[in-house]
């Protein structure tokens, strides 16, 4: 799917829920509830492409994959993949 | 600009519908919470011509949205989105009254065939409705649209004002062409069952068997060619007012049927069991001397009885000559108009043959002979000899029941062919039958649609 959402004020509010998702996903990792991990992995996979973030997408994917078998490390990476991501991109 | 309103509390989705759409070209607004989606809307601080909506949203289920939408009475198409889980929902979303669903994640040019069909559905349905209302005015709902001013004619016009109102079976009794359908779509888009259905059927110009089936419909296979059950107008009807025309034309065995239905006010498809309330008005006419029928025991007594509860007579033209004129205006306006002429009336010699004429055929005849001159007269005002082969006073026009062709008299020599003496036939009884379609074809016992497709070749071949 290609990028549907090319407003950038759109973008910024979707990155900025993205801090919320992170924290949440740190919390459940701290608990090994990985429901949360699993969630938030398989709504970035589904609409990171369509905000025009392909690799937040492959992110995602990585993530609810990570989670779905309980990988604790893998999973913790992937949340410092993306609180990364989210640094370098906080100024778009 | 089409506009969406798409109510879903993952902004993420929220935000991805509304882009997609405002690259389609639509505008949209978004909301989190329905109960101020409905808020907005009642205070018609937001418009849409389609609402998309989530169906698991916070305070308020979809349904309950629907729901709480459609009690507000309005008439915008909602399509849901819905998860895969809850396809059941969704099905009970359609069946509370929304347009459409859709199952997420989104297909977007999914979601678009569904907005499109449903923005074109709300459109049809609007142009249905004005169209109804343009229809229902043109029948005849204000009574300033009929045509009439003759004393005679304005009693018969003022005792159908008057029972409109009530539930009783009215029986309206005139000479072919009087307008007895006019007076009896007027007495219903008067009463209280105007919103209702108002059906007409002529019984004389369907067989017996035909008639009875149309009437009271039938059960699947009640009958060979019987492939589905069908609905009767009784039934069609429900809530409103069933017209039976020329019922003095209706089979004895059929009448006792009718009587039955009458009385216990329920019916029976044929070939089923099972008895249907109904709830029509029963308004009968016909052109007949009934008493005389009831003499010669062609008509029941006591359906007479039950249908002539309340009266009412409508003069023949000949007795309306007050009204000849402003109805034969009236046609010229129409008849102008549908072939595009401006209407330059009548000379002083054709008003004066339309007084003269004895109308036999009463306002259809009338109707029918200003039809024809105002083709006759291409745009100039109508003279005397546009009206001329109508008249019974016309040589070139048959008696009534005269001999259409005498084979003695007629040359051995000439053969006339087949096709051209039909058509010779057709008119010939058209005119006996004052140019009545219905009862020509029932006479020549052709289908309608054949007698009009004559009609057509006729005039290509300038013989009408």
């Amino acid at each position: 799917m290609n990028s549907i959402v090319n407003d950038r004020e759109a973008q910024l509010r979707y990155r900025q829920r993205r801090q919320l998702d992170l924290a949440n996903c740190r919390h459940g990792l701290s608990q090994n509830d990985f429901s949360t991990l699993i969630t938030v992995g398989h709504n970035l996979k589904g609409n990171g492409v369509s905000f025009g973030y392909p690799e937040l997408s492959h992110l995602g994917q990585r993530l609810e994959s990570a989670a779905k078998t309980a990988n604790h490390q893998m999973a913790s990476e992937c949340l410092e993949q993306l609180e990364a991501w989210l640094a370098r991109n906080r100024q778009l | 600009m089409s506009k969406i309103l798409v109510i879903e509390d993952d902004l993420d989705v929220q935000e991805m519908i509304l882009a997609f759409f405002r690259q389609k070209g639509f505008e949209g607004v978004g909301y989190e919470n329905p109960e101020m989606a409905l808020k907005d809307f009642a205070k018609e601080k937001i418009k849409a011509d389609v609402i998309i909506t989530d169906l698991k949203l916070p305070g308020m289920s979809g349904l309950d949205f629907i729901r709480k939408f459609k009690d507000g009475a309005i008439d915008v198409p909602i399509i849901v989105a819905t998860s895969n889980r809850a396809v059941e929902t969704a099905i009970e979303a359609i069946q509370l009254g929304a347009f459409d669903f859709v199952v997420k994640p989104l297909h977007f040019p999914q979601l678009l065939v569904s907005v499109e069909r449903a923005i074109h559905f709300s459109k049809l349905q609007n142009e249905n409705q004005t169209l109804k209302t343009a229809l229902h005015s043109k029948e005849g709902t204000n009574l300033q649209s009929i045509i009439g001013k003759s004393p005679n004619f304005l009693k018969a016009l003022d005792l159908a004002k008057r029972v409109a109102s009530s539930n009783s079976s009215v029986f309206i009794c005139g000479e072919s062409g009087t307008g007895k359908e006019v007076i009896a779509r007027t007495i219903h888009n008067l009463s209280n069952r105007s919103k209702a259905p108002f059906l007409a059927i002529n019984c004389s110009a369907i067989p017996e068997n035909l008639l009875e089936s149309e009437l009271f419909g039938y059960a699947k296979g009640a009958f060979t060619g019987a492939a589905d059950k069908k609905m009767g107008l009784f039934e069609e009807a429900e809530g409103g007012t069933l017209f039976l025309d020329e019922i003095g034309d209706m089979n004895i065995h059929l009448q006792a049927k009718l009587l039955r239905v009458l009385q216990e006010r329920k019916i029976k498809r044929i070939g089923e069991n099972q008895m249907r309330e109904i709830d029509v008005r029963v308004i009968s006419a016909t052109h007949r001397d009934l008493k005389k029928e009831m003499q010669e025991n062609r008509f029941r007594e006591d359906l007479f009885f039950r249908l002539n509860v309340i009266p009412i007579s409508i003069p023949p033209l000949r007795d309306r000559l007050d009204d000849i004129i402003p109805l034969a205006e009236f046609f010229l306006k129409k008849y102008s108009a549908l072939n595009h002429f401006v209407p330059k009336g009548f000379s002083k010699s054709a008003l004066e043959k339309l007084l003269r004429n004895s109308w036999k055929g009463n306002v259809r005849e009338l109707e029918n002979t200003i039809e024809r001159a105002v083709v006759l007269s291409q745009g100039r005002p109508i003279e005397a000899e546009d009206l001329l082969d109508f008249f019974d006073s016309t040589p070139t026009v048959a008696p009534v029941n005269a001999p259409f062709f005498d084979l003695k008299q007629s040359s051995t020599e000439e053969v006339m062919p087949a096709d051209r003496m039909m058509k010779l036939y057709i008119k010939h009884v058209l005119e006996k039958n004052s140019w009545a379609k219905e009862k020509t074809a029932k006479d020549l016992e052709i289908d309608r649609k054949t007698l009009y497709r004559k009609l057509q070749e006729m005039r290509a071949e300038n013989m009408i």
